[in-house]
């Protein structure tokens, strides 16, 4: 990977002072003189150089935090004179629709958009960003520190930036503050259990106070999770991740394959499992939940805690009107299984230009203008902006929108995907095996078993491991 | 039909081509895409990976061999077997409830009941299966409010091994008005005079079912009930609102294993193969429905 | 002959129970779609909030700003009706002749093609899908209403043939005799005494391609990318991964029925030849 790096590293210079001297030689200085639009950063270029152009950019249907900036576009039209039309499409075909788009060469996006499980499959449709990189931050380092350091994961195997993030997010709890402090509660459940009732720190806590406000005869749970299909499959990555195991090894070996891997990833699915089908303490439709059932359920008053992308809707929650049900709403950081401190599963959404763009260059602006301060600011109402410093200041500083737990989640998160061919089967199988196994109908064992003998088979396909 | 009129060489060329025309039209969106699918099938092609080899009946040597693929099939001729089977006792039995209710209350009565019965039908398949989807919930669903009300548990139906019988209960609510409306209609045009003449005769209403009623119908059960088996054969519908084929792969049909292996996985090549594997049925049935029609009718 | 009155107690028996197992889905879904969310009942009650909000939401977008959800499916209503509008034209244009000739002639070709209709009709569309997603994706067909329409136009045509040959069937051939015997050509008798009088039978089977085109979910659902979706898809996306909407869900739901039930309820009487093709009569 060092060698990738520093290879392309002489590579970028060098095409970077090619760069220069072509740009002296054809425009003399023009570009230079055209400027930028002041109090923009990354600077969007004045002068409307590619007014006319229309660029088509998919997204996700009912994505909360994405919506303040389709809202703005307006503003970005008529700063550039470029329009852009969204395709919105639902969450499960982000990876396909497109990927068959850019295969296909029909020329139908000029901007990929996809999320750290998924960018994987697209580098061979997408053109470098490199020079791009260098022209705006100075060097790719300047970039790469600019934003977190999980955008060192989304290099290709020539380790060429692809792919600008745009979005980041981690998956953590949601408790109702009225619940957890109600002095009768807090009582009852100091003399159950011995110690205090506060947000839990701990997996044993979790399950404590999952089980002491769990009350079927009342409608309460203790906890409401998006444990269905492809976003439970996530969550499991995330709490596996988060006891400090990637899922590929230096030697590209799949980490549960044996030893304390294995044994974290089965006693993660065995509480799983055993949460909604023995102890009970998670409501039984979790297993089919994604997160916006999760939000009605827990919003409706169905749950004490939850666990999800529920800071999509963190905004959503801080208004009185929207939680009437179950009064204020509290986040804590989901305790790691082995108590380990690391990061879960970074959601780490990025944009790339593919090969067949119509408007590779002005969808480069338009990229450049999704993450300047706005539209990122109004954005950070449902996830933490991508931009290390902006994501400071909306969760950590005081009077920043969101809470602190997801800052300090998402620092330490880990892209979830380490070679590109982990997004496509491996993902497949893994999603199906898991329904399976929330379904009680496999073991964590088996689930395990068969997981890495998929893992293996891409790896070895891809020449990866022998 | 005389023969005289449109004999002209002009008219008969502008039938020519009218006739033509639809085929024209199915020859580039129907029969080149049969073309295609076959020869995409022997072909490994993964837009994603810029793989298209040729690699003959690899695909569906991977398919036969596996033993999923199997449960494919068998699950595939389960759905179609039981859909079709209880709509037909369902649909039958409705339509015979009205008739007899027809003649019990008054016309206007089994008008009422028709409209009653015909209802899922005006309910468009997508928005049916989110219904239903909802229904089979835990925490909103009617059908645990039900279970919970005689003290049985509460489950989230669509995560537990009876998920593909309740796509299928699904699909015969949605589909048994089909075949009510056709066997009404064939009923109320039955001569009424056979009926009575045969209750005349002493035979009980039982007698008259089996042995006069029945018989009659059986032309018009037996298209329909071919035509109905052909459509629940291909339903996608339901089973992909409701289920997607999970969980895992325990409501997987072929054609839910067809549309996962192309537009999830984005395995061209052995998706054809499931498509071709998939249409052979229906083939077979059609062929052999025209053979046993062509039969009767020489 | 009177029926006795404990039979008469069970045909009531029985219709209630089919009424039950018809309506009481519809009934405890429409009691949903009044409702907004948290105040969905988790037990057999009436909800405490009954409100039109969820249908205002469902046409006109909603204050749903904040969770993002801020679209409507009126433009899906409209992509509804131009795709189907679309087949429907394209699918009655092009039978509409071959029909004519299907029910006038009679040879051993035309017998074999009129057959062959037959298989069409029967090829499940998932062993269709791959090749016409390439087709359409190269000739830039995909996310378009011509495109869908092409499709949802192929998987009608026969029974657009089926149906106007049978309507054919029943229009007595010596007016066309008198009208050629007058000396008009062909295309005119065609034109000026066929069409006119086939015509309410070519309505109908215009509502059966329009209905078919509208509620048709695997096509639309492979050829969408979100410009051109149809209803039963925005449906079905009130349910997303980050979102929920079963109130705005079920309301879309009661309003996509409404050009189903208008035909059914209206032309009902002309449903089952449809239904089945034509072949039953």
């Amino acid at each position: 990977m060092a060698q990738f790096q520093r290879f392309s590293f002489t590579l970028g210079a060098a095409s970077c002072v090619a760069a220069t001297v072509m740009a002296a030689v054809l425009g003399g200085g023009a570009a230079l003189a055209q400027g930028s639009i002041p109090g923009t950063f990354p600077p969007i270029k004045a002068g409307k150089p590619h007014a006319g152009a229309v660029i088509n950019v998919p997204s996700q249907k009912g994505w909360a935090s994405f919506a303040p900036a389709v809202e703005k576009t307006k503003e970005f039209e008529q700063m550039t004179g470029i329009t852009v039309k969204y395709d919105m499409m639902p969450g499960s075909e982000i990876p396909t629709k497109q990927l068959l788009a850019v295969s296909q060469k029909t020329g139908a996006y000029d901007i990929v958009t996809q999320h750290a499980s998924s960018f994987g499959s697209f580098f061979n449709f997408l053109l470098p960003m490199e020079d791009r990189i260098k022209e705006v931050w100075g060097s790719v380092e300047k970039f790469e520190d600019w934003v977190f350091p999980a955008q060192q994961g989304v290099k290709n195997k020539d380790g060429k930036h692809y792919y600008i993030p745009f979005h980041a997010n981690a998956q953590i709890g949601y408790y109702r503050k009225q619940l957890f402090e109600d002095p009768k509660e807090k009582a009852d459940f100091r003399a159950r259990y011995g110690y205090d009732l506060a947000p839990p720190t701990t997996i044993k806590q979790v399950e404590d106070i999952a089980r002491f406000f769990t009350r079927p005869d009342k409608n309460l749970f203790g906890l409401t999770a998006n444990w269905g299909g492809g976003q439970g499959f996530s969550a499991f990555l995330d709490y596996y991740n988060a006891t400090g195991h990637d899922q590929l090894g230096k030697d590209y070996q799949p980490t549960m394959k044996t030893g304390a891997g294995r044994e974290a990833a089965v006693q993660i699915l065995a509480w799983m499992q055993g949460a909604i089908h023995k102890d009970k303490f998670v409501n039984p439709d979790s297993a089919n939940f994604q997160t916006g059932q999760v939000s009605d359920y827990f919003l409706s008053g169905a749950s004490a805690m939850a666990y999800g992308w529920l800071s999509d809707y963190w905004a959503f929650m801080q208004k009185p009107e929207n939680i009437k049900q179950v009064g204020p709403v509290g986040a804590f950081r989901f305790p790691s299984f082995t108590g380990a401190k690391a990061g879960g599963y970074s959601s780490w959404w990025v944009m790339g230009i593919p090969k067949d763009a119509k408007n590779p260059d002005a969808a480069w602006e338009y990229i450049k203008w999704v993450l300047n301060e706005h539209p990122q600011i109004e954005m950070a109402a449902g996830q933490l902006p991508p931009i290390r410093a902006l994501a400071y200041k909306t969760a950590v500083e005081p009077g920043g929108i969101n809470p602190r737990a997801l800052y300090d989640a998402f620092a330490e998160a880990r892209i979830i995907i380490q070679v590109p061919e982990m997004s496509q089967q491996p993902r497949t199988k893994g999603t199906e095996l898991y329904t399976q196994l929330i379904a009680n109908k496999l073991t964590p064992g088996q689930f395990v078993d068969e997981y890495v003998v998929e893992t293996e088979r891409t790896l070895r396909r891809a020449g990866y491991i022998k | 039909m005389s023969t005289a009129i449109y004999s002209d060489l002009r008219s008969r060329l502008t039938m020519g081509a009218l006739v033509a025309l639809p085929f024209v039209y199915l020859l580039l969106l129907y029969a080149f895409p049969i073309y295609k699918v076959v020869a995409l099938s022997l072909r490994d092609y993964q837009p994603a990976y810029a793989t298209d080899d040729w690699i003959g009946l690899e695909n569906y040597r991977e398919i036969l061999g596996d033993a999923r693929s199997w449960q494919f099939i068998g699950r595939t001729f389960v759905y179609t077997v039981v859909c079709v089977g209880t709509s037909f006792c369902l649909g039958l039995g409705g339509a015979l409830l009205t008739v007899a209710v027809g003649r019990a209350f008054s016309e206007r009565w089994a008008g009422a009941l028709r409209q009653v019965v015909i209802l899922p039908m005006i309910f468009i398949p997508a928005a049916a299966g989110v219904m239903w989807s909802f229904a089979y919930t835990q925490h909103y669903g009617w059908v645990n409010h039900i279970l919970l009300m005689f003290g049985l548990p509460a489950k989230p139906w669509l995560v537990t091994d009876a998920a593909f019988y309740l796509v299928m209960a699904t699909d015969i609510w949605g589909w048994t008005p089909f075949l009510y409306l056709i066997f009404l209609a064939a009923l109320q045009q039955l001569p009424a005079e056979v009926i009575e003449a045969a209750r005349v005769d002493g035979a009980s209403a039982r007698q008259a079912f089996w042995y006069v009623i029945l018989p009659m119908l059986r032309p018009v059960i037996a298209i329909a009930v071919t035509i109905k088996s052909l459509d629940t054969y291909r339903a996608f519908d339901y089973l992909w609102i409701m289920t997607k084929g999970g969980p895992g792969t325990s409501s997987t049909t072929l054609n839910i294993a067809t549309y996962k292996t192309a537009f999830l996985d984005l395995q061209f090549g052995k998706a054809s193969a499931y498509g071709v594997i998939t249409m052979l049925f229906p083939f077979a049935v059609v062929i052999l429905f025209l053979a046993l029609r062509r039969g009767r009718v020489q | 002959m009177k029926p006795s009155l404990a039979r008469r107690a069970m045909l009531l028996l029985g219709c209630a129970v089919v009424a039950t197992w018809t309506v009481f889905p519809f009934a405890w879904y429409l009691l949903v779609s009044l409702t907004t969310p948290g105040h969905i009942p988790r037990r057999f009650e009436i909800p405490d909030v009954l409100t039109l909000r969820s249908y205002g939401a469902v046409l006109f977008g909603g204050d749903f700003v904040e969770v993002g959800a801020k679209f409507s499916v009126l433009p899906n209503i409209v992509n509804s009706l131009i795709v189907a509008s679309l087949a429907v034209a394209i699918s009655i244009s092009v039978s509409f002749g071959s029909a004519y000739v299907f029910s006038r002639r009679r040879s051993r070709l035309l017998t074999i093609a009129f057959n062959g209709l037959l298989l069409i009709r029967m090829t499940p569309a998932v062993s269709l899908a791959v090749p016409i997603f390439l087709m359409m994706s190269g000739y830039g067909l995909l996310d378009t209403h011509i495109g869908l329409a092409l499709v949802h136009a192929m998987l009608s045509m026969p029974l657009s043939i089926w149906l106007i040959k049978g309507f054919i069937d029943g229009i007595p051939v010596e007016v066309e005799e008198a009208a050629y015997i007058d000396g008009a050509s062909f295309v005119q008798v065609l034109r000026h005494v066929v069409v006119p009088l086939a015509a309410p039978g070519v309505a109908v089977t215009a509502c059966f391609v329009f209905l078919a085109s509208y509620i048709e979910f695997m096509f639309a659902l492979i050829m969408s990318r979100g410009t051109a979706d149809t209803l039963p898809l925005a449906i079905a996306g009130y349910h997303s991964e980050h979102q929920t909407f079963y109130n705005e869900m079920a309301a879309a739901s009661f309003i996509s029925m409404i050009p189903l039930a208008l035909f059914f309820y209206l032309a009902g009487r002309y449903m089952v030849g449809g239904l089945t093709m034509g072949a039953v009569k």
